[in-house]
């Protein structure tokens, strides 16, 4: 009267096998669980007894243990209602054991023995096929984030009779593999929003080009209601396609935020977090860590509108992700990693009353209190921003002007190119774009021409840059140098990057 | 009360007289707050005899006059004030390093007497000699340009290296480039602060300070722990304008500091300068309503100079005000003597023509130059106006910056570099 079904358990994105095991023996009638089950877990026992009986199958009346092995991993969610309820039934002989064995299983019960929806399935699967099992069995309305997946077979199931009649044979189990078709990443895309609709602009625009080409962090300064959340919102629609691997890192870390993802996340993510955003909100944690929005971010981007409304601890904070591209939460017993590969797009005011270096209003600031607001931002984030641009507020003449400008589409093909670019030169290396380079590398682009050399040192003596913003310029030279075209660096590809330093027109 | 009551006579008049009756006049000015007109009116009163002055204040401070002494017997301002019997006052002093000058003294300048209501006393730091040389005030708001910033380093600097002593507020903007460039020369510099001298206001000129007080000469009439209220500084104003024979305004708003102490200067029968501005700056609107009232327009050293040739036609600075037209030390401003001696063989900017011959512009840079003009437009504009892709122009530019033809002025908005060819 035992019997040991597998299913899984979530440990931020990644996968760990864990046994369900039955035990039904004599005795007075009742539900044991151990192996530490949360609270979602302990409460499936009601959903499983209604399941149960509502499918038509009996409850065991038997002193019922159930363990979850490993026994000192705490396990959390409501995903393992379906293997305890095949678990059960395997072992009170309703359900055949052979097929159940090489399978794996997943999925939150309704009270009438349809499955739901659950997160993780991505990583799962990824576990099951190196578990060497054969059949995977998923909530059938999520199954298609599966299409993919090549090497398991991957079941859909929508209630639990069902599920049991392909166990016993009843029905073919070959009738019902996932054969999902799996298109790729489409190049056609639709957005309701697009750069044309940006009037004027041209060095924003022409800015922020460059940092989806590069993967650059950029910062847009400028008075209210010059454009800046208009313009950081259409960036998505100018950043090259997802490769499939990124379109599987992104999902990964999406269906645990959703559990409702009907298939892979093809669109790069753009989170836009109100300046209110608690710390767990931003970087993930939680008592059973959650991703946060810089996850969510993941080969996306982070606009963060309003920096200067942010407190400086959630700003501080991003330190570390944006150098290591990856954020480690660790809790007594476990330690998190999320990724978080995004752009950081921040837009703020040029000082408190918005208007300082406008053309039109006056700035009603005293020269301490802007000093003060430039003082909230921190230096170390500050560096890890390449680029700065100002972004002026357009006058009547610009907005009458029927000059639309370019569409997302074209500029899209100019990044792409850009990016396959990169691919090229940094394969075999742990980066993949410009922005990633560090300074050695960095160092490698100049070396060559002495003229260039000699631009850099006499630009960065006029505008008095250190030597990381120094390296920032030349690294958005070779984003430039990559949308154009040029194999090398040229003079020109410098001199326009020097448009978008610190200090140009930007309080420094 | 017990130094003070009126019974003790001449043993208590010898008291007084110590460290010639400063620790007195200071207990009376800033711990029993009589008022410095008071005091000043007091001493006219005597004939100027401080001995007698104060002799006739330690009469009528017994209890019968409590009335007369804004602060009666209860000691509210502690806080600010850590001595309050005349005795600790000068090894307070000393404590801090702090010196004091009264009006008594023979080296308290001539002209500051002239002025209505001078400071009685003034705590200073640094060389006290600099006090009596022929000053100019060279003032300016603290939110300037850099052109504001460019102007004031080449007028202080051109007059300090005439041995002219600059005198300023030790304010951020104007005042600090003031300073630092007149502290290279040989006239040096005068802070006059708006709070004690044991505090430094802005903390941000920490540095300056140091540099002043080493180098040149930090005065303050407020009592050492004295906060830097917002009311002090028209007060301290009163003393720059005083110190100097004129008072040049480099680059202000129309509502500012450096306009207070320019009132006060015309009031004080000094002589007004203003550095004009491009027009369209908000940032040189109170130059420029100067300049309309009267004020003389000034764009290089020897503007200041030659007004007061009656002094330094005799004097050995003579040689180099009449030399006039390309003074050398203009070249010096800079920091490094490599570009200052380029500069020379250019002589000073005002001889230039006024369109630069541009051997290094290609065509684009040209085509930008021809759209720019001083007024600051967008780049938006300049693209429509050259008809150049975008990316060209924004090329153009770095490229032209980087010539000094072009400066960044606001946000996302180029003009022609002001003073330059």
């Amino acid at each position: 009267m035992f019997f040991r079904l597998d299913s899984f358990a979530l440990l931020g994105v990644d996968a760990l096998k864990v046994s369900i095991e039955v035990h039904l023996s004599r005795g007075l009638p009742g539900l044991m669980m151990v192996g530490l089950p949360g609270p979602a877990v302990n409460e499936s026992r009601q959903r499983v007894r209604s399941a149960i009986l509502n499918c038509g199958y009996d409850f065991p009346v038997k002193k019922i243990i159930i363990n979850l092995s490993p026994a000192d991993l705490r396990k959390e969610g409501s995903f393992y209602d379906l293997p305890i309820a095949l678990a059960l039934l395997a072992a009170s002989g309703q359900l055949k054991t052979g097929l159940a064995e090489d399978s794996c299983f997943i999925g939150e019960l309704s009270l009438d023995g349809c499955i739901n929806p659950v997160g993780g399935i991505i990583s799962m699967a990824q576990k099951a096929k190196s578990l060497n099992k054969k059949y995977f069995f998923v909530p059938e309305k999520i199954a298609g984030q599966l299409n993919f997946f090549r090497g398991l077979n991957i079941i859909p199931c929508s209630n639990l009779a069902h599920t049991v009649e392909i166990l016993n044979g009843d029905k073919k189990i070959g009738d019902y593999i996932l054969h999902g078709e799996f298109k790729g990443p489409g190049r056609k895309r639709k957005y309701i929003i697009d750069f044309s609709e940006v009037k004027g602009q041209l060095k924003a625009k022409r800015g922020l080009e460059i940092a989806a080409a590069g993967m650059h962090n950029i910062l847009l300064v400028g008075p209210p209601g010059s454009g800046k959340s208009m313009l950081a919102r259409r960036m998505v629609t100018i950043m090259p396609e997802m490769t499939l691997e990124e379109c599987v890192e992104v999902t990964k870390i999406y269906s645990l935020y959703e559990n409702h993802l009907r298939g892979l996340m093809m669109e790069r993510p753009f989170r836009n977090p109100h300046h209110t955003i608690s710390r767990a909100g931003l970087i993930g944690g939680g008592m059973n860590p959650k991703p946060g929005d810089i996850s969510l971010a993941h080969r996306g981007i982070l606009f963060l509108d309003e920096l200067s409304q942010f407190r400086s601890c959630l700003i501080e904070d991003l330190r570390q992700p944006l150098e290591d591209k990856r954020v480690i939460i660790t809790r007594n017993q476990h330690s998190y990693c999320f990724p978080c590969n995004f752009i950081l797009v921040a837009a703020t005011n040029p000082c408190y009353c918005g208007y300082y270096g406008d053309r039109g209003k006056k700035c009603t600031c005293s020269l301490r209190e802007i000093q003060k607001f430039w003082k909230n931002f921190s230096g170390p984030v500050m560096d890890r921003i390449d680029m700065k641009v100002a972004v002026a507020r357009l006058k009547e003449v610009d907005f009458v002007e029927d000059v639309s400008g370019e569409c997302s589409a074209s500029i899209r093909q100019r990044t792409r190119a850009a990016v396959s670019t990169q691919k090229k030169r940094y394969a075999g290396m742990n980066i993949r774009y410009n922005s990633e380079a560090n300074v050695g590398i960095v160092n490698d682009w100049i070396k060559k021409d002495s003229e260039l050399k000699k631009l850099v040192m006499f630009a960065g003596k006029k505008c008095m840059l250190t030597a990381r913003g120094m390296a920032g310029i030349i690294r958005v030279s070779r984003t430039i140098a990559d949308i154009e075209g040029h194999p090398g660096i040229r003079q020109e590809d410098l001199l326009e990057a020097l448009q978008f330093r610190t200090g140009n027109g930007i309080y420094e | 009360m017990r130094h003070c009551s009126s019974g003790q006579g001449m043993v208590f008049m010898n008291d007084t007289m110590q460290y010639g009756g400063i620790p007195y006049l200071l207990y009376y000015l800033f711990i029993k707050k009589i008022s410095q007109v008071k005091v000043m009116d007091l001493l006219r009163m005597h004939n100027n005899d401080l001995s007698r002055t104060l002799e006739y204040l330690n009469k009528i401070s017994g209890h019968e006059n409590e009335k007369l002494f804004p602060d009666s017997g209860s000691n509210t301002d502690t806080k600010n004030n850590p001595v309050i019997e005349p005795e600790a006052i000068m090894s307070f002093l000393n404590e801090k390093n702090i010196k004091v000058i009264t009006i008594g003294d023979a080296v308290y300048p001539y002209i500051l007497k002239q002025i209505y209501a001078p400071p009685p006393v003034l705590f200073y730091m640094g060389n006290l000699e600099l006090i009596n040389n022929f000053c100019i005030a060279v003032v300016g708001s603290r939110k300037c340009t850099s052109y504001g910033r460019e102007a004031a380093r080449y007028i202080a600097g051109g007059l300090s290296e005439n041995g002219i002593t600059v005198v300023s507020g030790m304010a951020l903007g104007i005042d600090s480039e003031a300073h630092m460039s007149a502290l290279e020369g040989k006239g040096k510099t005068i802070a006059v602060m708006g709070c004690g001298m044991d505090r430094v206001y802005p903390p941000e000129n920490r540095d300056l300070f140091s540099d002043i007080i080493d180098r040149g000469l930090v005065l303050s009439e407020f009592f050492p722990g004295t906060p830097p209220y917002k009311n002090n500084f028209p007060q301290r104003n009163r003393v720059i304008s005083g110190l100097c024979m004129g008072v040049v305004m480099v680059e202000a708003g129309n509502r500012s500091g450096a306009s207070i102490t320019c009132e006060l200067a015309l009031k004080q029968d000094r002589d007004v300068f203003a550095v004009p501005g491009n027009i369209f700056s908000q940032h040189s609107m109170g130059c420029h309503s100067l300049i309309k009232r009267g004020a003389k327009l000034v764009d290089k050293t020897d503007d200041i100079i030659e007004e007061f040739s009656y002094i330094f036609k005799k004097s050995s600075l003579s040689g180099t005000g009449e030399a006039g037209k390309a003074p050398k030390e203009l070249g010096d401003i800079g920091e490094s003597s490599a570009t200052a001696k380029q500069d020379n063989m250019k002589g000073a900017p005002h001889e230039e023509k006024p369109e630069g011959d541009g051997p290094e512009l290609n065509s684009t840079e040209k085509k930008v130059m021809d759209s720019l003009g001083y007024r600051p437009v967008s780049l938006e504009r300049l693209v429509r106006e050259t008809g150049l892709h975008p990316v060209k122009v924004m090329q153009a530019l770095s490229a032209l910056e980087l010539k000094d033809r072009v400066r960044v002025c606001g946000t996302d908005c180029y003009c022609l570099m002001d003073n330059m060819e």
